[in-house]
């Protein structure tokens, strides 16, 4: 804890100079007649968290939050593990929405995080897996007339054949 | 009104902004088992309040509305201030994380084109899609919704726990009994504020419930009880929403002008029948005007009807209540849903992976951190302020649709009862160290909930007040040339 602290007070000071350099990019002072330029706002909260993080490294050096007196690790290696596998998931489900459609991506996505993930049945996992995006069609498509993404041109057939229950 | 405070009691999970409040002692109610108690004297006290609302809405409709539309934008700011101070003052000891959250916040809400130039503004490795600003709801589904199963999952190690619940119809009514014998300070703060503060043009439910919260814990004498599940925690908020909601119903009948995004839409609706809000509409239209505030008084009625009968139904959520991964698939569907954008899809990923790996320090070490790593509560200081800050900041978001809400998941302890004893018992020495004006209470998660309860007033200006002003664009303007 004590580490990640101090490594996180640095990286949010990158970040906040970053946003400061980012803000010059447009007139950043009072501009006469006017008033405060475009970058004048962000600019001076990013400043603000400069400062900010500046308290939180003082803080740090002298003890006086309680991470900095924690020796438990910030994420331990089943944390991280999890972190990557759930983010990955979700990532893999973003793109593949693109490829196999939403309700595709959904299906291989449940399939991963109720087999892989939640180690559960594959009859319940396949279940689930197959009700869930079908539900989901006919609620969003149907009920509520709003199109997800469909995919690629090969799932045509198969939306086709849902399709004619809708209309 | 009432539904948001479901979800908020036997989830933890706010279902809507305006029963954020709740979920500060209506959570810590359900986990000690009486999830009963709670949703029915949230149940009684949204009753009250609504019943109160509509006495003074049929008493005081014009002088009131006067007094509200002299609310200019020097007010509102006065407001929004002010409540940014409250975060820093309440957030605990740790002020420069409470203002860098803020910040943060502000300065992803400045994403886009300025305002004022119409010059694009921190538009990042030029890519495109940041013109269009950081969505609200992206930055809340991200950081809400998929950070929480992360956590979750983190903390559960893959267990899946639930709680449980006894329900009775004589239970229920024993709820009733003891919801209003001790939340009647609650329900009577919430039911006044409330609605003076529904009355505000663009100020709406969220903030009466949590300025009703946050007054009738300052004036009550056991106010340390507050966060580990006191009735009047719960009725509070419940009360000031339903009686805000009615509230803000006044300055759009009487003077056109919608006092929260959903009676912006209902103007709307109104124009649409061809009816004009304003002083003359309780000339022209009266039959409308007193039918609508008899329907009013019906409703509450019979929500509160359809709320108690309904509570076995809650409870059974409660007992069966598990995180499962359809929830993220809503996530990022709903996102989808709102604006057919994949950018936005994958922000919101961003904006998880942001938050899971910048902000959990300050997530963990605000809250209740037990030996084990584990938050024995949870905590969302970190989580709550820079999405507050950018819904303060945006003038153009939509505002938070119920159906597209994040769900956590749920995080309850094992055995939830003996939650508390278990994190006093396990909590670091240091933690139970006075530094300054923090002792244990400032380092307790009952603490930082309150801290979190009061950085949700940023919530609430500026989603009321965006929100309104969307509600306004988009439902009044394409019918106005119809």
């Amino acid at each position: 804890m004590r580490r990640g602290e101090i490594i996180t007070a640095g990286i949010l000071a990158l970040l906040s100079m970053y946003m400061m350099y980012k803000s010059t990019e447009l007139e950043w002072g009072y501009v006469s007649g006017e008033g405060p330029g475009g970058g004048a706002w962000p600019f001076w909260l990013s400043a603000i968290m400069l400062i900010c993080t500046v308290f939180i490294a003082i803080n740090w050096a002298r003890r006086t939050s309680p991470p900095s007196q924690s020796t438990e690790p910030l994420l331990d290696s089943y944390g991280l593990k999890m972190l990557f596998l759930v983010g990955g998931g979700i990532a893999a489900f973003i793109g593949l929405s693109h490829i196999i459609s939403m309700y595709g991506g959904m299906f291989l996505f449940l399939i991963y995080y109720l087999r892989f993930l939640g180690r559960h049945t594959w009859a319940l996992t396949m279940t689930i897996a197959t009700l869930v995006p079908i539900i989901f069609f006919f609620f969003f498509e149907a009920l509520m007339r709003i199109t997800l993404p469909k995919g690629w041109k090969f799932t045509e057939p198969l939306f086709n054949w849902l399709n004619n229950f809708i209309y | 009104m009432y539904g948001g405070a479901i979800s908020s009691i036997t989830l933890g999970i706010p279902g809507a902004s305006t029963a954020v409040a709740t979920t500060f002692d209506g959570r810590p109610l359900a986990m000690q088992g009486r999830a009963s108690l709670a949703l029915v004297t949230a149940a009684v006290a949204s009753f009250i309040g609504g019943t109160v609302s509509n006495i003074f809405f049929t008493a005081f409709a014009p002088p009131l509305a006067s007094v509200a539309l002299s609310f200019g934008p020097p007010e509102i700011f006065a407001l929004m201030l002010l409540a940014f101070a409250t975060f820093v003052g309440l957030g605990g000891d740790d002020i420069p994380k409470t203002i860098f959250s803020i910040c943060i916040g502000l300065v992803l809400a400045s994403v886009g084109y300025d305002e004022i130039s119409g010059a694009p503004r921190l538009i990042f490795f030029d890519i495109t899609g940041f013109l269009h600003g950081i969505n609200f709801l992206v930055l809340a589904i991200g950081v809400y919704g998929i950070g929480e199963m992360l956590w979750t999952i983190d903390s559960t190690r893959g267990k899946i726990t639930s709680t449980t619940a006894k329900f009775s119809v004589k239970g229920v009514v024993d709820d009733a009994k003891e919801g209003m014998r001790r939340g009647w300070r609650g329900t009577t703060i919430g039911s006044f504020i409330g609605f003076f503060v529904g009355i505000l043009p663009a100020a709406g439910a969220t903030p009466g419930s949590l300025m009703s919260y946050g007054v009738s814990k300052m004036l009550a004498k056991d106010s340390k009880e507050y966060g580990k599940g006191h009735p009047d925690g719960v009725a509070a908020p419940e009360a000031a929403n339903n009686s805000a909601s009615t509230g803000s119903m006044l300055p759009m009948l009487t003077l056109g002008i919608p006092g929260s995004p959903t009676t912006a839409i209902l103007l709307g609706g109104m124009v649409i029948w061809g009816l004009t809000p304003g002083p003359r509409l309780f000339v022209d239209q009266s039959e409308f005007v007193w039918g609508l505030i008899g329907s009013f008084y019906v409703s509450n009625f019979f929500a509160l009807i359809v709320n108690i009968a309904f509570i076995p139904v809650f409870i059974w959520m409660l007992a069966h209540a598990v995180h499962h991964p359809g929830a993220d698939d809503l996530r990022v569907v709903g996102r989808w849903r709102l604006c057919s954008n994949p950018r936005h899809a994958r922000r919101m990923a961003h904006a998880d992976l942001r938050h899971r790996c910048f902000l959990p320090a300050q997530a963990r070490l605000s809250s209740g951190t037990s030996r084990a790593g584990h938050r024995a509560w949870p905590d969302r200081r970190a989580d709550i302020a820079p999405v507050a800050a950018v819904v303060v900041r945006r003038s153009d978001d939509l505002p938070e649709p119920a159906d597209c809400r994040p769900d956590h998941g749920h995080r309850d302890h094992p055995d939830p009862a003996a939650a508390s004893q278990v994190w006093l018992e396990q909590v670091p020495p240091y933690r139970r160290r006075p530094t300054g004006t923090a002792g244990l209470i400032n380092t307790s998660p009952v603490s930082s909930r309150t801290g979190g309860l009061l950085r949700q007033a940023a919530f609430v200006f500026g989603c009321n007040q965006s929100g309104a002003r969307r509600c306004v664009r988009t439902s009044i303007g394409p019918m106005s040339h119809l």
